[in-house]
């Protein structure tokens, strides 16, 4: 009602502007209501997300257990009586896998009339590593220097010794003799 | 405007609700008692928590007033009461009034009630529970609120007066004038002398060939209108406006909603 109204208190008449605050007010609503809802969402979701952590959490500190019990077995190994054993057994394996009379028949073809063979047992391995090469440790005696070097010389030219190295090479003074004793190890021919 | 309405005339009060009703009066002005109004309200009760007032325009003392010269918003009021001491039957202590800018220069057209009348009546019916939200002419109701009188003239017929106003297309009155309704001394007090009729003061309205005039009839009797529109027709008014059916505050809710065809 407009400029010719008497009433103290005219009603009040859905306007532009009251259509607008009305708009306004539903939209508040309605984002007020959205707001609640996404609000409770998120909730449930962050304690959905809580209840993993949990787990999650619950399942580290069972690891974490079952990891401290494997450390403690770790330490109580003794590792260098372990590997010493390892390496014994490696040792004794590989003897039992040589061809004791082949690799005689292989040495006796080297030897010459001025060098003879004392012993010959399998040599134990300072390596790491538990190679396939075979470790012999072999004492001779030589009537001459000569005679010693050629012995040498033939092993290393072998066929049936390859990949032939000398690892320890040591030599006695014997009475009538040169006595030495060389540690080797090859790669037996088909091994 | 989806509330009952009461219209009170010299003859009586009416209201719109329980079928409508009339509580008769004899009333020696436009304005009845508050207290005999509250009573044909308290005989009526209606439903709701809204009323609207409607009175015969004639009601609220409607009046051109001229002013010498330009005067200022703040000083308009004062100016306008001083202007309408002489002519209103109660003082300007006690006057509410509205006024209007009309389309000549310095000139106001102004519209006066008592204010102890007003606010008794308005105590009186929030006391019944009931805000009187709009208290006005039944004319000035429909030029204001009805978009249809934009940039059209017209005319309202009542008992015993009439009223012409003219409206520019932005709906600001440019003209308003009231005239005592001619009537013939043949006794019944309702037919109307048509020869004075179409020799009033019709110039603002003849003088513009546009539209036809839209005619509102809020006479309390059966009177036809047609020898009114022939009268004025065949001095060069067009005349348009179909009647509505039934009683006063009827056909003003059937132009209200509808507008005038």
């Amino acid at each position: 009602m407009k400029g010719l109204n008497f009433s103290p208190k005219p009603f009040q008449e859905a306007g532009g502007l009251f259509v607008v605050l009305w708009l306004v007010n539903l939209l508040l609503a309605v984002a007020f209501a959205g707001s609640i809802w996404f609000w409770l969402q998120l909730k449930d979701r962050n304690g959905a997300d809580h209840r993993k952590i949990d787990g999650l959490k619950s399942r580290q500190r069972e690891i974490s257990r079952n990891h401290d019990a494997r450390v403690r077995e770790i330490e109580e190994l003794d590792v260098k009586s372990y590997r010493k054993q390892v390496l014994q057994y490696h040792g004794i394996q590989t003897a039992f896998s040589t061809h004791w009379a082949r690799l005689l028949d292989d040495l006796g073809t080297l030897l010459s009339e001025d060098v003879r063979l004392v012993s010959l047992r399998p040599g134990s391995s300072t390596s790491r590593k538990l190679e396939k090469n075979t470790r012999l440790n072999l004492r001779g005696e030589a009537r001459t220097k000569k005679a010693q070097l050629d012995f040498i010389r033939t092993l290393q030219k072998e066929p049936a010794f390859r990949n032939l190295r000398f690892e320890t090479e040591e030599y006695l003074e014997g009475d009538v003799a040169l006595v030495f004793e060389i540690t080797f190890s090859y790669k037996p021919v088909g091994g | 405007m989806n509330f009952p309405w009461i219209y009170v005339t010299t003859r009586g009060i009416e209201g719109d609700w329980n079928g409508g009703w009339t509580h008769e009066l004899e009333l020696a002005s436009g304005l009845p008692a508050t207290g005999s109004l509250l009573d044909a309200l308290d005989a009526y009760p209606s439903d709701g928590n809204k009323l609207g007032l409607l009175l015969e325009d004639a009601a609220l003392y409607p009046l051109r007033i001229d002013l010498e010269q330009k005067a200022s918003p703040r000083e308009l009021d004062q100016f306008l009461l001083w202007k309408l001491k002489r002519f209103l039957p109660f003082p300007i202590e006690d006057t509410e009034m509205r006024h209007l800018p009309l389309s000549e220069p310095n000139t106001y057209l102004t519209f006066s009630l008592p204010k102890h009348w007003i606010h008794k009546v308005f105590e009186g019916c929030s006391e019944r529970g009931k805000q009187l939200g709009y208290i006005g002419g039944m004319f000035t109701a429909l030029l204001e609120n009805q978009g249809c009188f934009r940039g059209r003239r017209s005319i309202a017929l009542f008992d015993e007066f009439f009223a012409a106003a003219a409206l520019d297309n932005k709906g600001h009155f440019r003209d308003y004038r009231t005239r005592r309704l001619p009537l013939l001394s043949d006794g019944s007090g309702e037919t109307i002398d048509l020869d004075t009729l179409i020799h009033t003061d019709w110039k603002p309205l003849m003088d513009e060939e546009t539209e036809p005039v839209f005619l509102l009839d809020f006479r309390g009797g059966d009177t036809p209108t047609h020898l009114i529109w022939d009268a004025l027709g065949n001095e060069g008014l067009a005349v348009t406006g179909a009647r509505p059916e039934g009683p006063v505050l009827a056909r003003f809710q059937a132009w209200m909603k509808d507008g005038v065809s």
